[in-house]
């Protein structure tokens, strides 16, 4: 049975998309190494897991900002067999006027979209590529990575490192039997405060909306079937579509109007949302 | 006594939940509206405050004082259909709530939401707690708020380390029904020589099971983890013969055609200005088989679904009673 064997670690897997993509990996008969913040009922989802398929389920409650957690990571993986997925998927992101940001608002959503998403893969890299099958990262981006927009400065910005960086290793790792791939959702209703925007947005955003499970369906499916750059839902391609063929000095300033507005009715300070991909427009 | 805050205690799941609590030898403590009828709770040696769930002040002073907090009231219709409402209580009111549950740290919240936030399965494989809410388009403001909300309890147990618990109670059943809510149902079939019967199913729960489970889930610790509690998944058309037997009626059980359905439903939207009760998304939501399954609440809280012909039964004797009383 141990031979048939294939792991998945994925992170920020306690709710949102990270759930989701935890779940669907069971169902397709990954094992699991489920990574989020302590005190996020990831035990309780993993006892769920394990009753409802037949795969085996590994927590790590830990905060991915604290340096100690990524070495856990990689001494728990190096002992593994092989690792065969991962999934950088924890994130988080913000809006608010760029001079009001705080330090340490800047600070995490850099350390955590960028720096914990870079080393993890570093770290666990030989793990993947132990695997004697091909293995894969999927590495969750944003839409917005590939629109500048303002009032999200480091948000869209740490996006586009996720792309440049995933497609970067895809070449360098080509023929080494790993396969990365880059994942643009769009909104998706994973937490109170984009569930509240997308419901004051109206159509478009609802037009653009994806289950959380499509998209990590999706995802899923393409990252396995080896696509370098991964758009979930026909409302997201659109906009991608659009962003492309329009002049961008008009996109841009389409979505920063947009942002702004957002900013101006809620007045409220900038903040984070750990473990959830704070949608961008 | 330890005292357990109860919103929404004048609803049906509420006198039923107010009722467990005083058996397993609780205190409740009822936040309750003025303008509410509360003649459900009659007698019972409960504490009633009265308020509402949009002001902070009144919350603080009912909830002062009480170990655990289940928070049941919401509404799930409004007469003019309009979100503010929706937003204002359900979403706003339980923002609220959780804020002065986090500051007084009190040891346990528990959630009241729908079943229907998850999405259902059919009646071979029923919808679980891994399933994902994906009916937002359906633009239902009930649905929509309760979802919101459930991301704000999640959002508390991580960020202020509340201990809360989602229940996600089927269609329920059963005695004290005052508005009534659910009963309406029981009126649709009652006293009719043909009963018309939507398209599509549910899943019926005795009340008084998902009170127990509520009490029972005050003496776990389940922080951020979420139950469906069921009964037995039936067409409209099963439940309706099981409606005329328990009512001891002869009616012909007629089902409407989906495409019918729906559109009654979509020229009543119209003509009402999406202004109605009876729009296009509640009836999508209403139906279609909304089946699912209770496997891990019933193993974890230890409760043996009741047959939903007692359920009906208990249904239909309260409210024939009732009735005697008013006469």
């Amino acid at each position: 049975m141990s031979k048939t064997r294939k792991t998945a670690l994925i992170t920020g897997a306690s709710k949102g998309l990270g759930r989701a993509l935890a779940i669907e990996a069971a169902a397709i008969g990954f094992d699991l190494i489920l990574v989020s913040l302590p005190q996020s009922g990831t035990y309780l989802l993993a006892d769920q897991i394990e009753q409802t398929y037949d795969v085996s389920v590994k927590v790590f409650e830990i905060d991915l900002l604290d340096a100690e957690s990524i070495d856990l990571l990689a001494s728990y993986t190096d002992q593994l067999p092989s690792l065969e997925m991962l999934i950088n998927n924890a994130g988080c992101g913000g809006s608010g006027a760029f001079e009001t940001a705080s330090v340490a608002y800047i600070d995490k959503v850099l350390q955590l979209n960028v720096i914990t998403m870079t080393l993890l893969t570093r770290k666990l890299i030989p793990a993947l590529m132990r695997s004697s099958k091909r293995s894969y990262v999927m590495n969750i981006s944003s839409i917005a990575a590939f629109a500048p927009i303002g009032y999200k400065h480091v948000y869209p910005a740490s996006k586009a490192f996720v792309y440049a960086f995933t497609l970067g290793l895809r070449e360098e790792y080509r023929n080494a039997g790993v396969s990365f791939s880059t994942v643009h959702p769009g909104p998706m209703l994973t937490n109170s405060d984009s569930c509240r925007r997308i419901v004051k947005q109206g159509n478009i955003a609802r037009f653009c909306l994806e289950s959380t499970t499509k998209v990590a369906q999706t995802s899923l499916q393409a990252t396995l079937k080896g696509k370098a750059v991964i758009i979930p839902g026909l409302g997201n391609k659109l906009t991608y579509l659009f962003m492309k063929l329009l002049p961008s000095g008009i996109v841009k300033k389409l979505i920063t109007q947009g942002v702004k507005k957002e900013i101006d009715i809620e007045n409220e300070p900038i903040k984070g949302n750990w473990n959830a991909q704070t949608i961008p427009t | 006594m330890k005292k357990v805050l109860v919103t929404g205690a004048a609803g049906l799941l509420g006198c039923n939940v107010v009722r467990a609590l005083i058996a397993a030898q609780y205190k409740p403590v009822c936040l309750v509206r003025k303008s509410t009828d509360v003649s459900g709770l009659n007698g019972l040696p409960c504490d009633m405050v009265y308020g509402s769930v949009e002001n902070h002040h009144e919350i603080l002073s009912a909830m002062s004082g009480c170990e655990a907090v289940i928070h049941a009231a919401s509404i799930y219709v409004d007469p003019k259909n309009d979100y503010s409402n929706f937003e204002k209580i359900n979403i706003e009111g339980t923002k609220n709530m959780l804020k002065v549950a986090s500051a007084l740290k009190v040891s346990k919240f528990i959630y009241i939401s729908t079943a229907n936030t998850l999405s259902p399965g059919d009646k071979v494989s029923p919808g679980t707690e891994l399933n994902d809410f994906k009916d937002f388009h359906l633009r239902s403001h009930y649905l929509n708020s309760k979802y919101l909300a459930e991301q704000l309890v999640l959002e508390h147990v991580v960020r202020d380390e509340l201990d809360a618990v989602i229940i996600h109670p089927t269609f329920m059943l059963g005695s004290y029904d005052i508005k009534p809510s659910s009963g309406r149902i029981l009126s649709h079939g009652l006293g009719k020589k043909i009963i018309f019967a939507p398209p599509g199913g549910k899943n019926f729960v005795h009340v008084m099971d998902v009170a127990t489970v509520v009490v029972r889930s005050l003496h776990e610790t389940l922080a951020g983890d979420r139950f469906l509690v069921g009964g037995e998944n039936l067409s409209y058309k099963e439940f309706f013969n099981i409606l005329s037997h328990q009512a001891q009626q002869t009616s012909r059980i007629v089902c409407i055609p989906r495409w019918l359905f729906l559109t009654a439903a979509w020229i009543t939207q119209i003509l009402k200005n999406n202004k109605s009760e009876f729009n296009l998304s509640s009836a999508r939501v209403l139906g279609r088989g909304n089946y699912y399954s209770s496997t891990k609440a019933s193993k974890y809280f230890k409760y043996q679904p009741t047959p939903v012909t007692l359920a009906v039964g208990d249904a239909l004797e309260w409210f024939s009673g009732k009735l005697k009383n008013s006469e």
